[in-house]
């Protein structure tokens, strides 16, 4: 029997180990065509080097960006985990919700066919056990918004030590929020005692200032984005924005200014993109994650342009900033809570008619001229909040058009004819 | 850079009326205190000949016994039009009690001290208080009491004026308010039945708080800096979203990031509006 047993294992081991090879063989591969692609879509600005470069690292050389040694990394899902709190412990936050195609089909095996392909993702890649900036990470923390982080949350933490975040459910009660603040309370306390850092007024101020830089700096981006004559290309923008998860916030909000000094100097030499003038396109949905840049990557390659991204992982997550009314280390963590848990328009909560006012300012500000709204398949909030969104700018005679995907290419074909006529009806209208 | 303008001005306008309030009489002369001061006016009444609204409202028989129907209708009337026209910018801008209330949170500030932050639990435990201190306000005099002497204003400006020194009700009154006021912001004024009074007219008031509920994120940023814990002001989805409680102390609209969300206005010129430009600067 033994020797079976052992057999078996030996057997498992070698699975395990050649599984391992093919997803970095094959995830390599599809995170290099996605940088390809960002290449050949035309007028990538030159700055944009240095974003490149760190999903690069992350996805192609499969290493951590890291800039000191022992560095404590703490993996985080979602935009509702407050990444000031984790720099104010002396760790550095990673944002792992992943858009990986390979982690993906190696999650679909170990959680049922409906959940969400996001899930599937980090599942599958906790699984196969050898993407380096999972593995970097000293612990996970999950947000518990939908069923499916719930889940993910029990599954992962068979693979590493994960907290949960209890995020209210109704955003309007007081007594919810100040439960949020208590769990964050919690949270600190497991990151303290990781770093060996406790968590003060001074230090936590200057993570939130260091964040208001940050947010300052995109902005600015997304004002430049918006330039009735085009600057930046949508796809691109979302690869800036993506690779924040990935980078220490203080050299990153460094970069960016440098690629904003380059837009404003193109903008002040009237050097645009085109003269043309191209569908200006809002996106919205479920997050669209790194290399899963084929719904902009498609929008861009069909003639329109994606001046505004309501999504989690893109722009959503900066554009509030922290608001302190109370100058004290409770006050700063209140602050906080309003800034993750009241400012987002996430379809989580069970109140969220904010979002429709967001998206309605985002049009009158990006002059947006169709929505597409993107549905990862099984992930049911964004999928609810669809038909409201219909209503509201089918009224206002805004084209809206529900795309739902995958993490494969297997939908490419049938996503870019639904685009490509999606784009020729606003061309027409125009 | 409007932020500093309306707030600067604020504080300017706070501090000279305090001063006022406490030594007009020394610099001007004893001719003051023949003229009537709209509120406050204790120290200038040694001789309790008083001439003032906060006076006559808690001694309502007084006007009358002092004077005739007639002042006595002419008084509220006048009262009336003042309230509709100013309502309480008398709070934020012109009241002692409300100063020392944001000095001694001002305070709490630059210590970084952690206050009470239980809003809608407060709010919801003061209703009754509200109506009771409004009550022995309005009707003391009847009884045959005074309510100077419980008056917790009496700590602002007659014994920053130097006038009374004795250590009565209102006085220890006043000194346990500010108490509370370092931990949660006016305090009092949560209670205050002269901010009550002064404040019912609001739905036709000239000063008014105006939203943009599109540009608005429901960040909550607004009701957590309000003093007077109004969260209407960011759940209303209204144009309007003026209430009895506002003290136009602008606080909301320095904290909100968004563009154009919220604003002060006089009518309908807006005067104060929030804006991220503002905000950034103001964080920097
Ligand atoms: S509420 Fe009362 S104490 Fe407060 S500022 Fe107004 S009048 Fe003064
Ligand atoms: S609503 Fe605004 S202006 Fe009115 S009291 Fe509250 S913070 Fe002050
Ligand atoms: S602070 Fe401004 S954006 Fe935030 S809830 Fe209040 S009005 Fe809205």
């Amino acid at each position: 029997m033994g020797t079976k047993d052992e057999g078996n294992n030996e057997r498992e081991l070698l699975i395990h180990k050649r599984q391992q090879e093919r997803y970095l063989n094959k995830s390599r591969q599809i995170s290099a065509k996605y940088l390809n692609k960002l290449d050949e879509l035309p007028g990538i600005p030159t700055n944009l080097s240095y974003f490149k470069s760190i999903l690069y690292k992350i996805f192609v050389e499969n290493e951590i960006v890291s800039y000191k040694e022992n560095e404590i990394y703490v993996g985080i899902f979602c935009v509702l985990m407050p990444m000031e709190l984790i720099y104010a412990c002396g760790a550095r936050p990673v944002k792992l919700c992943s858009g990986d195609y390979v982690g993906f089909q190696f999650g679909d095996d170990v959680v049922p066919r409906d959940a969400c392909p996001l899930v599937k993702a980090v599942v599958g890649n906790n699984y196969i056990g050898n993407n380096n900036t999972y593995n970097a990470c000293s612990m996970y923390i999950v947000p518990v918004t939908c069923d499916c982080k719930k889940k993910m949350a029990a599954i992962i933490s068979e693979y590493k030590e994960t907290y949960i975040l209890h995020v209210p459910i109704n955003k309007k009660n007081d007594e919810t929020m100040d439960l949020y603040v208590k769990s964050l309370h919690e949270i600190v306390h497991t990151i303290e005692q990781k770093t060996g850092e406790k968590i003060t007024y001074k230090k936590l101020k200057k993570s939130v200032q260091m964040y208001r830089e940050t947010q300052r700096e995109i902005r600015r981006f997304i004002e430049l984005k918006r330039s009735l004559k085009p600057l930046i290309r949508g796809s691109h923008a979302m690869a800036v924005i993506n690779s924040i998860a990935y980078d220490d916030i203080a050299r990153y909000t460094k970069q960016l200014a440098i690629l904003n000094k380059e837009l404003e100097t193109r903008r002040d030499n009237g050097d645009y993109l085109t003269n043309k003038k191209l569908p200006r396109i809002l996106v919205t949905g479920s997050p669209i994650t790194f290399p899963n840049l084929k719904i902009p990557l498609l929008i861009e390659e069909m003639g329109g342009l994606v001046v505004a991204d309501e999504t989690c992982i893109g722009d959503r997550g900066f554009t509030d900033p922290v608001s302190v009314a109370e100058e004290s280390l409770e006050g700063y963590f209140r602050a906080i809570a309003n800034r993750y848990v009241s400012a987002c328009s996430c379809p989580v909560f069970s109140d969220n008619e904010q979002r429709i006012h967001k998206i309605k300012q985002m049009i009158i500000d990006q002059k947006v001229e169709g929505i597409i709204y993107h549905v990862l398949r099984g992930c049911l909030v964004y999928d609810y909040e669809y038909q409201i969104l219909e209503q509201v700018f089918g009224a206002m005679e805004i084209p809206i058009i529900r795309l739902e995907s995958d993490y494969n290419e297997e939908d490419i074909e049938q996503l870019r004819i639904r685009i490509e006529a999606f784009i020729e009806m606003i061309k027409f209208k125009k | 850079m409007k932020h500093k303008i309306f707030h600067g001005l604020r504080w300017v306008i706070m501090t000279l009326s305090l001063l006022f309030l406490a030594f007009g009489i020394r610099l001007t002369g004893k001719w003051l205190h023949t003229t009537d001061l709209p509120v406050f006016s204790c120290p200038f009444n040694t001789d309790q000949v008083i001439h003032s609204y906060c006076y006559y409202l808690s001694h309502l028989n007084k006007l009358v016994e002092y004077h005739s129907v007639k002042y006595a209708i002419t008084y509220i009337i006048i009262f009336i039009i003042l309230a509709i026209v100013f309502g309480r910018v008398f709070c934020g801008f012109i009241c002692p009690m409300g100063y020392l209330q944001d000095i001694v949170w001002k305070i709490r500030d630059i210590l970084h001290i952690e206050g009470f932050s239980r809003k809608e639990k407060f709010v919801e435990s003061i209703k009754t208080a509200r109506y009771l201190v409004l009550f022995v306000f309005l009707s003391i005099t009847f009884f045959g009491f005074d309510f100077c002497s419980i008056c917790p204003a009496s700590i602002t400006t007659q014994s920053i004026a130097g006038f009374k020194q004795v250590i009565n009700v209102g006085f220890i009154f006043g000194i346990i308010l500010m108490i509370l006021g370092f931990f949660m912001r006016r305090f009092w004024c949560n209670i205050c039945p002269l901010g009550y009074l002064v404040g019912l007219f609001y739905k036709i008031s000239l000063f008014r708080i105006k939203k943009d509920c599109t540009a608005c994120t429901k960040c909550r940023a607004c009701y957590e800096a309000c003093p007077m814990k109004i969260k209407e002001i960011y759940t209303d989805d209204d144009k309007d979203v003026t209430k009895t409680e506002c003290i136009f102390c602008g606080e909301c609209i320095k904290k909100c990031p968004e563009d154009k969300a919220l604003s002060i206005s006089i009518g309908n010129i807006k005067i104060y509006t929030s804006s991220r430009k503002d905000f950034e600067e103001y964080h920097k």
